[in-house]
């Protein structure tokens, strides 16, 4: 993995990054159509809840196809899901950026992420972090990357959380 | 103001029923802490309360941690496979003994002074005992303190930690049929917590979520968008939140069972419904595989379409366990104004892993902190406790289905107090026990 980098290997590092930082701040703008059009549509979505845990047997907070995004989208996209209104204002950084070419063309991704959530009720305000990190796989499509997979790992995702109302 | 008496809250001035303007309770229930202190110890400490499934420590030496009102506690199967609740505190001086989850061990060992105690609770190691002379604690004394009354039902494992006081299978009561229910639309008769659990927090008290389950009401306003999502999804949603039209008021739904448990019984009106099986998480071909195994098991095809079309319990057993579709969940206070719901999916045994990992998938859509419908109901439970604060009108009034309530036979043949989908016999149900046990009656 120590290998040196070459003029190739630079200009997709700044591809990659420049698709991870853009996602995060679709995420943060709940720009919920064009996040959705990063996505292939081999598309797993997958929010464990314990680490190392088998989506098929045992419970997660997010597992979703394709057409599972989109209708978790759909709700999200509403006035009417309460738990996010008003939305709430989502700042998150993105970093420690690994990225590791596939033999396909693809990549896989691992970064880690530092979220603030604040929100505004009527008589209260609250701010909150979240944290963890992402596995990404991408692949081109024509000329652009798309997500074929994404698996997220909150650090607290198997202790007890709030209301996850915004996009990881 | 309230005037306290013998340093008590007056429960008779909160919770108030009277021919002139009904059935009320005050604000002030969900955020004083002598209430909520109130109600640890007279609830939560000297009452049954729920503590885990049989299922969550299967094998010796298995044990999760939990905690029983405030008090961190091991629910754990020993070394001799008897099922105990021990307090989660060294006895010398007082440090919590275990600190993972979840796991499987003979021994708890307090890393302050090196203490050991077994899994059956007794003090195994007390490091260099020489030093307490004369006054070296008997055999047993120094035992990890034990809840004194354990009470299974169908795999459900209740604790009181009082020694003496109302029997389990009378504090339990009709709840038992509807748990009894839940299991008996598994092929094998049994329910599987074993596939982890979701944990939401929310701040709020814990009251407000005890009052939700059984409240069909808010479901059409704070669920509108997880019931669009559900209706335009038919692999997810089939017969679960179509329209069921006029027949909510024609059939009878909101029971009060009596001792705070109370039901939200759609059985007739699933079976009215022509087709619900949203209790197995099962379409399509799945549905026949849970109606034959059933069918099979009782010896006729009739009696398992009865039982699977009228779907699974939807029910609040007082104080903390709530069992709905394909979740078993519990309530912790934390605090006064802080509160988390867990969530554990129910497989059923002798089903298929597709039926089972069905049903997991329906679960999570569904609830978790990213579900489509917890989220928003514990905005609202903020939002009620944001409202408190405001004492101008202290006074929630809780009259819904007052006037037309009677006694009706359930899917059991049992009277129960009844009304209306839309009535609230079922939150008076849960206050009136509330008040009978925190005015120590």
């Amino acid at each position: 993995m120590n290998k040196v980098a070459t003029a190739e290997s630079m200009d997709l590092r700044s591809e990659i990054e420049n698709f991870l930082y853009r996602e995060a701040r679709l995420m943060d703008q709940h720009k919920f159509e064009e996040w959705e059009a990063l996505w292939s549509d081999r598309a797993v979505y997958w929010v464990p809840c314990a680490h190392d845990s088998d989506p098929m047997t045992e419970v997660s907070l997010i597992y979703a196809n394709r057409a599972g995004i989109s209708l978790r989208l759909g709700r999200m996209k509403s006035k009417a899901m309460y738990a996010q209104d008003p939305r709430s204002i989502c700042s998150r950084v993105v970093g420690n950026i690994e990225i590791y070419p596939r033999d396909d063309g693809g990549v896989d991704t691992y970064s880690t992420f530092n979220i603030t959530e604040f929100k505004r009720r009527a008589n209260i305000t609250r701010q909150l972090t979240w944290s963890g990190h992402s596995e990404h796989q991408l692949s081109r499509h024509g000329d652009e990357w798309l997500m074929d997979y994404k698996k997220v790992t909150l650090i607290n995702s198997d202790g007890e959380i709030p209301a996850l109302g915004f996009l990881v | 103001m309230l005037t306290p008496t013998h340093g008590y809250t007056q429960y008779d001035e909160l919770i108030q029923e009277d021919p002139e303007f009904g059935f009320r309770i005050n604000h002030h229930l969900y955020k004083d802490e002598e209430v909520f202190q109130e109600e640890m110890d007279r609830i939560f400490y000297k009452g049954w309360v729920y503590i885990g499934h049989e299922t969550e420590i299967p094998n010796p030496n298995d044990f999760v941690a939990r905690v029983m009102g405030q008090r961190p506690v091991i629910l754990c199967r020993g070394e001799d496979n008897e099922i105990r609740v021990l307090e989660n505190k060294c006895r010398h001086r007082g440090n919590t003994v275990c600190q993972e989850q979840r796991g499987n061990s003979k021994f708890f060992r307090c890393a302050y002074h090196g203490w050991i105690y077994s899994n059956t609770g007794g003090l195994a190691e007390m490091t260099h005992p020489s030093a307490y002379g004369e006054r070296l604690p008997a055999e047993g004394e120094l035992d990890l303190l034990e809840a004194p009354r354990i009470g299974v039902h169908r795999g459900f494992i209740f604790a009181s930690l009082a020694a003496e006081g109302q029997p389990f299978e009378e504090y339990l009561g009709r709840a038992a049929d509807y748990i009894d229910r839940y299991c008996d639309l598994a092929p094998d008769g049994e329910i599987d917590l074993s596939a982890g659990r979701h944990g939401v927090s929310y701040e709020g008290n814990w009251k407000m979520q005890m009052e939700n389950l059984t409240d069909a009401y808010h479901a059409e306003f704070t669920h509108a968008t997880a019931l669009a999502a559900f209706a335009a999804n038919s692999s997810a949603g089939k017969g679960k939140f179509s329209d069921r039209g006029d027949l909510e008021d024609e059939i009878s739904t909101m029971r009060d069972l009596g001792g705070g448990h109370v039901v939200l019984d759609g059985f007739e009106l699933n079976r009215a419904q022509g087709e619900n099986l949203q209790f197995t998480g099962s379409t399509g071909t799945l549905t026949e595989e849970i109606v034959g195994k059933i069918a099979e098991r009782e010896g006729s095809r009739e009696k398992a379409v009865w039982l699977t079309h009228g779907g699974g319990s939807h029910i609040t057993v007082f104080p903390n366990l709530m069992i709905l579709w394909d979740a078993v969940r519990t309530i912790q206070p934390v605090s006064l104004h802080k509160t988390v719901i867990y969530y554990h999916p129910a497989q059923l045994k002798g089903a298929s892993q597709e039926i089972n990992t069905a049903r997991i998938m329906a679960h999570q859509a569904g609830f978790g902190p990213a579900g489509f419908l917890a989220p928003d109901d514990m905005e609202m439970f903020e939002r009620t406790q944001a409202g408190t604060i405001s004492d101008t009108d202290p006074w929630v009034y809780l009259n819904r289905g007052l006037s037309t309530q009677r006694l009706e036979k359930d899917d059991f043949g049992v009277e129960a107090i009844t009304s209306q989908y839309l009535g609230e016999t079922t939150q008076r149900g849960v206050w009136r026990h509330y008040k009978k046990i925190m005015s120590g009656e």
